[in-house]
């Protein structure tokens, strides 16, 4: 969202803020006008809905055991059946929602913003700074995540935190890395030279006119992340190293559905739709994001 | 896999019979030869009785080698009964048990016929330099009287010697002729056997086949060939079941649930012995569980029923103890009972709250889910209990002190131990030399360790009863123990199959039978 220097001249000046404002706007109606978009937008504000209102949209305890209940076939009283301890799994399903809701917003804020500060330094900053946060950018990129999740679970215990500090350290390099690229390609642009003369300190050139230009992209690439984040906790939790129980999260559901897979597959298709939404949703949204406030793809089109 | 010459009708006749063999629920008939598939779960590392250490590596040397005694279940208790080999089998005295072979028995290979003086070297070289040397303690010298017949002369009395030890494969006896001229030991290519069947031809990651051995003076084996088939993931051998790749197989307790409600057409579920046995296990000296009166309140907090109905939907038997059903000492009812009133009380009295535990256990489905009503039951007492699943190799490090420092800080534990065929191999882990190793409850009491000793040497088969259940007393007294379950080895097969099965869930392939 590089806007400042790609304006064009109006009759009226129109102040910064205002420009991102119609910039944004501007976008966002064409997010919508993007079905794909549109589809993505409906299953992530559904999934937030879900998340936020989970209790009020079931009647179950998610972790109240029923066991003579256990691994009831879907019905009107239990729309996605029981588990194997005869909790309903539409509510853990719900509620695994909070916990993607909580990687979503906090290990993906995390990421960014700690990608954010670290990238503009390197691209800011001095060369031998550039060149030691690059090192450690790819040094944490070339783990797999889920080997480096593996690693750290081994040697501390497996909870929503150490999830959240696996995904940090997974996605924070990307952020940091476009950050970096786009403070790099703005730190000579004549609006930037023109503070720097006009004698901002640095701080303020980089958080009130470089930040808000580099920040659009990492939107963009934060929505693509929450599918990952959402993932990489199912992965973990699959494997038994993610969410611990009875705390209900959708890849926890998939594991103890993968076990009764033969005798009852609700279990699994229940730990499983949501991913898929999820990750088609967020998807969605964020190539229709890309699309939308791109200014290189809005001139190609 | 296809061997070479097996020309395209062959194959079309194979595929025929196969199917037909899969709908039918009957053995593979190819070319007139009965073929009987079983799997094995795990490769072939060696076939000598100092070094063999799997079920499936016994399983073959029990078809291939000779035994004086095998297992035998009678009424729900587990004997033994002299082998095919054997003529005669004397228990003489505390000590002394005389045996006489049978003529006639030959070494393959020509390395001669099978005698006493074999059986000396056997047993000898297995209590002299062997990984089961511990189990050959009561174990002193073989006194050969005879070419066929000897004495095996016992250190110190042990009255379960001929069922745990005799009767076991690591008592097989092998060729001393055969066995020199290979340089005194050997993994998997057998110098020579004796047996009903013969090693046919091992494929490593592959298969073991067995044939009948041509000149075996006895009963000759109902199959033609035995192929021991190596899948590794339970599961996939249930499916590989189902597609008709295999003839017999152990299942997994969620397959034996499935089985039970729907069984594969011509098939039948064979249940070996229940000789497992599972706890919650308490470290006596975690300092929040120092206090005796916290762990007898989670004796009474935990409510087994329910745990065993989720986890195994009442598939095993509850324990109250860790002997299994069919072996003296086995308790018919533990001293405490599923009372949460109660285990509040007891909390109160100790003046505990806001107790927060780890509880430690393998990451297998079926424990997840015992933990998790564990965790539960716990909760409802106002214990907050954490779940901490492990692998396999990470769990079995967590008590014992020469693995790292887990065990400092060992708190509630779920956790299954296999026994074997005599209560003296299921107390053995409790004594205080196994603190730090496997007596993770880490306590120790004199009375205890007196009946250990004793009960080992103990002939009258009642009085070692009581003697085992006052041992079980005595470690439920400890509330370091919350008894679970028996689960029992169990297996699927063709109804065209009359299995064998020893009790701890090997396959005796020279007595399977075709139906």
């Amino acid at each position: 969202m590089a806007v400042a220097p790609d304006v064009p001249s109006s009759s009226l000046p129109e102040t910064p803020a205002a420009r991102r404002a119609r910039a944004f706007w501007q976008g966002l109606k064409e997010l919508t006008r993007n079905p794909f978009g549109a589809v993505g937008l409906v299953i992530v504000v559904l999934f937030f809905l879900s998340a936020l209102f989970a209790p009020y949209l079931t009647p179950y305890d998610p972790y109240a055991l029923d066991v003579p209940s256990r691994l009831a076939r879907p019905s009107f009283e239990h729309l996605l059946g029981t588990d194997q301890l005869g909790r309903d799994t539409f509510t853990r399903v719900l509620y695994g929602g909070r916990i993607a809701m909580q990687l979503a917003l906090v290990a993906v804020t995390a990421a960014l913003v700690i990608g954010l500060v670290l990238g503009m330094i390197a691209g800011y900053g001095p060369r031998w700074l550039d060149s030691i946060l690059i090192l450690v950018f790819d040094t944490l990129r070339s783990f797999p995540t889920i080997i480096m999740g593996l690693a750290i679970v081994a040697v501390t215990q497996p909870s929503l935190t150490v999830i959240m500090v696996i995904f940090v350290l997974h996605a924070a390099p990307a952020f940091g890395r476009i950050a970096r690229t786009q403070t790099m390609a703005l730190k000579n642009t004549e609006f930037i030279l023109a503070e720097k003369s006009l004698g901002a300190r640095t701080p303020l050139v980089l958080t009130r006119h470089m930040m808000p230009n580099v920040l659009g992209p990492l939107l963009i690439l934060a929505a693509m992340d929450v599918p990952v984040v959402v993932t990489v906790e199912a992965g973990l939790s699959f494997l038994g190293l993610g969410i611990q129980p009875p705390t209900a999260s959708w890849g926890g559901i998939l594991k103890e559905g993968y076990s009764v897979l033969r005798e009852t597959p609700w279990l699994v298709i229940a730990g499983g739709m949501p991913l898929v939404l999820t990750t088609l949703g967020f998807t969605f949204l964020g190539e229709a994001l890309r699309d939308s406030f791109d200014p290189k793809l809005r001139e190609a089109r | 896999m296809l061997q070479e010459g097996i020309s395209r009708r062959d194959l079309m006749l194979g595929a025929g019979v196969l199917t037909a063999g899969c709908l039918t629920g009957e053995v593979i008939y190819a070319q007139g030869r009965t073929i009987l598939r079983s799997r094995n779960k795990a490769d072939i590392e060696s076939l000598d009785p100092l070094t063999m250490g799997t079920t499936q590596e016994r399983e073959v040397m029990t078809a291939t080698l000779p035994r004086l005694a095998r297992v035998v279940t009678t009424g729900g208790a587990y004997d033994w009964e002299p082998s095919v080999y054997v003529e005669s089998f004397e228990i003489v005295d505390d000590t002394t048990i005389a045996f006489k072979l049978k003529p006639g028995f030959n070494w393959s290979s020509d390395f001669g016929e099978l005698t006493a003086e074999d059986v000396k070297y056997s047993f000898e070289r297995a209590k002299g330099d062997s990984q089961w040397k511990d189990k050959w303690a009561a174990f002193d010298r073989v006194e050969v009287t005879g070419e066929y017949s000897g004495n095996i002369v016992l250190a110190y009395p042990f009255p379960a010697f001929t069922l745990t030890v005799l009767a076991h494969g690591m008592a097989c006896v092998v060729s001393r002729a055969a066995v020199e001229a290979a340089g005194g030991k050997y993994t998997v290519e057998m110098p020579a056997t004796c047996g009903p069947y013969m090693v046919k031809e091992w494929i490593p990651k592959q298969r073991m086949s067995l044939v009948p051995d041509p000149q075996w003076p006895g009963e000759k084996p109902d199959f033609d060939e035995v192929q021991a088939i190596l899948v590794a993931e339970i599961t996939a051998a249930e499916l590989a079941y189902e597609a008709g790749e295999l003839d017999v197989t152990q299942i997994s307790p969620e397959g034996f649930l499935r089985y039970e409600e729907a069984l594969p057409a011509g098939s039948a579920i064979a249940n070996a012995g229940h000789l497992n046995y599972a706890w919650l296990g308490m470290n006596t000296e975690h300092p929040k569980l120092s206090d005796i009166r916290v762990r007898k309140a989670i004796q009474h907090a935990i409510d087994v029923d329910t745990a065993l109905q989720a986890g195994f939907s009442g598939s095993v038997i509850k324990a109250n103890g860790i002997i299994p059903p069919g072996l003296a000492g086995h308790r018919e009812k533990s001293g405490y009972d599923y009372d949460p009133e109660k285990a509040r009380a007891v909390l109160a009295e100790a003046g505990v709250s806001g107790l927060e535990l780890d509880l430690k256990t393998m990451n297998l489905p079926e424990r997840l889910v015992i933990a998790q009503v564990f965790q539960a039951n716990l909760a409802a007492v106002g214990i907050k209990v954490n779940i901490i699943p492990l692998e396999v190799g990470t769990y079995w490090n967590q008590g014992r002190e020469k693995k790292g420092e887990e065990w400092k800080d060992l708190q509630i534990y779920l956790t299954r131990f296999g026994g074997g065929l005599d209560p003296s191999g299921y107390v053995n882990w409790f004594v205080k030399e196994q603190i730090g190793n496997w007596n993770w409850e880490r306590w120790t009491d004199p009375e205890f360790e007196e009946l250990y000793l004793a009960a080992a040497k103990e002939s009258d088969t009642e009085k070692r009863a009581e003697m085992y259940l006052r041992m079980q007393q005595i470690m439920e007294d400890t509330g370091a123990y919350v008894w679970l379950w028996h689960d029992p080895e169990s297996f699927i097969h063709r109804t065209a199959i009359v299995p064998s099965i020893v009790p701890g869930g090997e396959f005796e392939y020279a007595y399977f039978k075709k139906a």
